[in-house]
């Protein structure tokens, strides 16, 4: 107890009791104990310490980096932006020409990465879902092509797995031989062929959706409640609202659907997706669906056997239990490490470079071997993947705090 | 009036739950029990038709074991010749002829000291020293000096360099590592500031970013005159990243320890680093060294991204194998052998790290 009572006084040895009587305790100092003496005191110097240490560290390699600009005749800023870039890009979603800036580059290559990662992250949710939940199956046969999978992925390099769907689908067979499904979508050589949505430039039709939407998300809440006598989720009310949106506005001829067309080299109309793409993405939503499946399976089971029990003794279906019980625990454990597999499926995506997809990073160190101002590039590189790192990881913890109050509620 | 007493003992009834079924019912009840059971286990059984045969026969029936290009060719099967003929390519790269006994000695001794480490028994301060002096005679046997010929560190590649990178990224990362640990963990605000800002950032950006920041900025922060080759700087940047996971890994072990525990150890008089090092550290690192298993299959399978900055290790090695003029087209086959030998480390590794994992939740 003793010892406790002098530490939380701040002082780190036990005042001395042996030599009372012969001599006087020195009078208290004004300004209190030396500052070495106590906690706080070594504290702050410790930090004062480490400050300067830090300071020296990086005025020293802040001189020898700016001693080796000099010498190489480079200046710092971001004027290399505006440069012409000189270079096709063979997709983007965003128009893009050669002759546009490097800047305009760089920013088509970070929509190219957003598009693989947001699409990865969809399918390697549904690919995790639906494989968890099967891994927890007491089927052996099941248990066994799931685990095949799961242990596969996880257990090869992801660059292994990309060059591998890249080469598969360069041996596709040519256009005039694709493989097909229905006749609407083709998968060749060049890739995978949809049918797209193109505008027709009908903007009546367009005032008509919206109207409708808009229409329907306003009226959908009291309807909704005169019949199953609750308010529906926003989430319900704006889904349903875009689906008429997109429903209407088709109808209406808006948009019109345009299916490819078989020709002898190439395709015309609908949307190709190239094989660089298609690798990517279909390998980032393997990789990851096969982590997400292992985090679902160690969800479910972390649920107590218990539990369900109880849920199957008050009378709840097996539906029920999993709604009730089984799901809302299970998501409680798995958010979180869902979130870190999201914020890898944008790391990632960077892996494009070996298959020349032009991502973020492509146009980023292009622009640094062209330019040579490595440093700003650098910094760009380095801000463009921690903000949506960052920005994903704060929605992520939003939401779990969000389940967390949830179940102690 | 009549009593009845039984007189006879009531022979036991089996358990009603837990009815004792013999092993072919019981698979056929959870195969083909209910009607969800057989629709799941008729979609399997397709599955399996559908993809086992032809990739048996690609592998194994229709596959040519030995001969030319121009036969494999003609073949419907895996081209495995292409395999063999490379092979020494695929394990010692560019490394010179008459030094690769230098290569395989190094890749002996790295697996040898890894299989040990992976004894309970040894693990003590014995281990970190054995540890120590096989990095140090891995790096003199393949940079050479000292007694033997030097080689270039261009010429360092295929399975030495991946297993250079991931074998000894983690020890040589764990002191930096548990710098950043701690320095999470302490009460100074700016330690933890400098620590959290260097483990989200590095976590945070790409492998592939890392590497090729390291490749392109170290040279700026050289004084004039000195140069780094390519081999250490994403030696350095590996080094980085593996501390930045290490100390997220050992952050769960130090969550863990109990308080009192360093409380009990402070009242009987032990300073500030006796308590780390011989109370706090040790069971610390017996926590985690399931999720440090987890970094080093992870940096097993991500040394393959050294090729963003033109350096070849084994995977490399085999992509650059597929582009010789004489054996294109086989580069699939290189993949597959490719993914069987990361799969046998790495599923090894996973399965050694559950078992850990296991061990310790028993205890």
């Amino acid at each position: 107890m003793l010892d406790v009572t002098w530490r939380k006084a701040g002082l780190d040895e036990a005042p001395s009791t042996t030599a009372t009587g012969l001599l006087p305790p020195p009078p208290p100092s004004l300004l209190g104990p030396a500052l070495w003496r106590t906690r706080r005191g070594r504290a702050v110097l410790w930090q004062i310490f480490g400050a300067v240490a830090l300071f020296v560290v990086v005025l020293v390699f802040t001189r020898i980096m700016y001693a080796n600009l000099v010498r190489q005749n480079l200046n710092l800023g971001l004027d290399f932006l505006n440069r012409e870039a000189g270079i096709d890009i063979a997709e983007s979603i965003i128009p893009y020409a050669p002759d546009d800036s490097l800047g305009w580059m760089i920013l088509v290559g970070a929509a190219n990465t957003l598009r693989v990662a947001i699409i990865a992250c969809l399918l390697s949710t549904v690919i995790g879902v639906v494989v968890g939940v099967m891994r927890v199956s007491e089927n052996p046969l099941l248990k066994l092509v799931t685990g095949a999978y799961v242990n596969l992925a996880r257990n090869t390099p992801q660059l292994l797995q990309i060059l591998f769907w890249y080469t598969l689908l360069l041996e596709l067979p040519v256009v005039r031989r694709a493989l097909s499904l229905g006749d609407t979508i083709f998968l060749s050589q060049r890739g995978l062929q949809v049918p797209a949505l193109e505008f027709a430039g009908n903007s009546a039709g367009l005032a008509v959706a919206a109207a409708a939407a808009i229409a329907l998300f306003l009226l959908l809440a009291p309807l909704w409640r005169s019949i199953f006598g609750r308010t529906p989720h926003l989430v319900t009310r704006l889904v349903l609202a875009l689906i008429t949106f997109v429903a209407v506005a088709i109808f209406a001829g808006t948009f019109t659907l345009s299916p490819p067309v078989r020709g002898t080299f190439n395709f015309t109309g609908g949307m190709t997706l190239t094989p660089e793409f298609v690798a990517l993405t279909v390998a980032q939503s393997l990789y990851a669906g096969a982590f997400i499946a292992e985090l679902v399976r160690g969800g479910i089971e972390g649920v107590h056997k218990g539990q369900r029990e109880a849920a199957g003794s008050l009378g709840l279906s097996n539906l029920q239990m999993l709604r009730l019980v089984v799901v809302p625990q299970a998501l409680l454990a798995i958010v979180p490490s869902v979130t870190t597999q999201y914020i890898s499926v944008i790391k990632n995506s960077s892996l494009a470079i070996a298959i020349g997809f032009p991502d973020f990073f492509w146009a980023l160190s292009t622009t640094i071997n062209f330019s040579g101002h490595s440093i700003e590039g650098v910094a760009i590189m380095v801000g463009g993947y921690l903000l949506p790192t960052l920005l994903a990881a704060t929605l992520m913890n939003r939401f779990n705090k969000k389940l967390v109050e949830r179940g102690q509620r | 009036m009549t009593t009845f007493v039984q007189a006879q003992p009531i022979p036991a009834q089996p358990n009603p739950n837990k009815e004792e079924l013999s092993a072919a019912r019981r698979y056929g009840k959870v195969l083909l029990g209910t009607p969800t059971n057989v629709f799941i286990t008729v979609g399997c059984v397709v599955i399996l038709t559908l993809v086992v045969p032809p990739l048996f026969r690609w592998l194994f029936s229709e596959a040519v074991w030995s001969g030319t290009p121009e036969e494999c060719r003609r073949a419907a099967g895996a081209c495995w010749p292409f395999i063999q003929e490379k092979f020494r390519f695929f394990i010692y790269g560019m490394f010179p002829l008459e030094e690769r006994w230098r290569a395989t000695l190094a890749i002996v001794i790295l697996f040898g000291i890894t299989g040990i480490a992976m004894v309970p028994r040894f693990w003590g301060k014995g281990l970190v020293l054995a540890w120590l002096a096989a990095i140090v005679s891995v790096f003199w046997l393949l940079l050479g000096g000292f007694g033997l010929p030097p080689v270039r560190t261009e010429m360092i590649g295929g399975l030495p360099l991946t297993l250079l990178l991931s074998l000894t990224v983690l020890p040589l990362g764990f002191p930096v590592g548990l710098l950043l640990a701690l320095g999470r963990r302490s009460e100074f605000r700016l330690f933890r500031w400098i620590s959290i800002a260097v483990i989200e950032a590095f976590r945070g950006s790409p492998l592939v970013a890392t590497l090729f920041i390291a490749s392109v900025m170290l040279p700026f922060f050289l004084p004039e005159g000195m140069t780094l080759p390519k081999l250490m700087r994403a030696l350095a940047a590996f080094l980085i990243v593996a501390a930045a996971y290490i100390a997220e890994a050992l952050r769960g072990g130090f969550q863990v320890i109990p308080e009192g525990q360093s409380e009990a150890a402070f009242s009987i008089g032990m300073k500030r680093w006796q308590i780390l090092f011989l109370v706090t550290l040790p069971q610390v690192i017996r926590h985690s060294i399931p999720g440090l298993v987890t970094i080093v299959v992870l940096f097993f399978k991500d040394t393959s991204l050294i090729i963003v900055i033109g350096m070849s290790d084994f995977l490399a090695a085999i992509q650059l194998a597929s582009r010789d003029p004489a054996w294109i087209g086989f580069s699939v086959e290189g993949y597959v052998f490719a993914a069987a030998f990361y799969f046998t480390f790495c599923y090894a590794l996973s399965l050694y790290a559950l078992r850990l994992e296991r061990r310790r939740q028993n205890h």
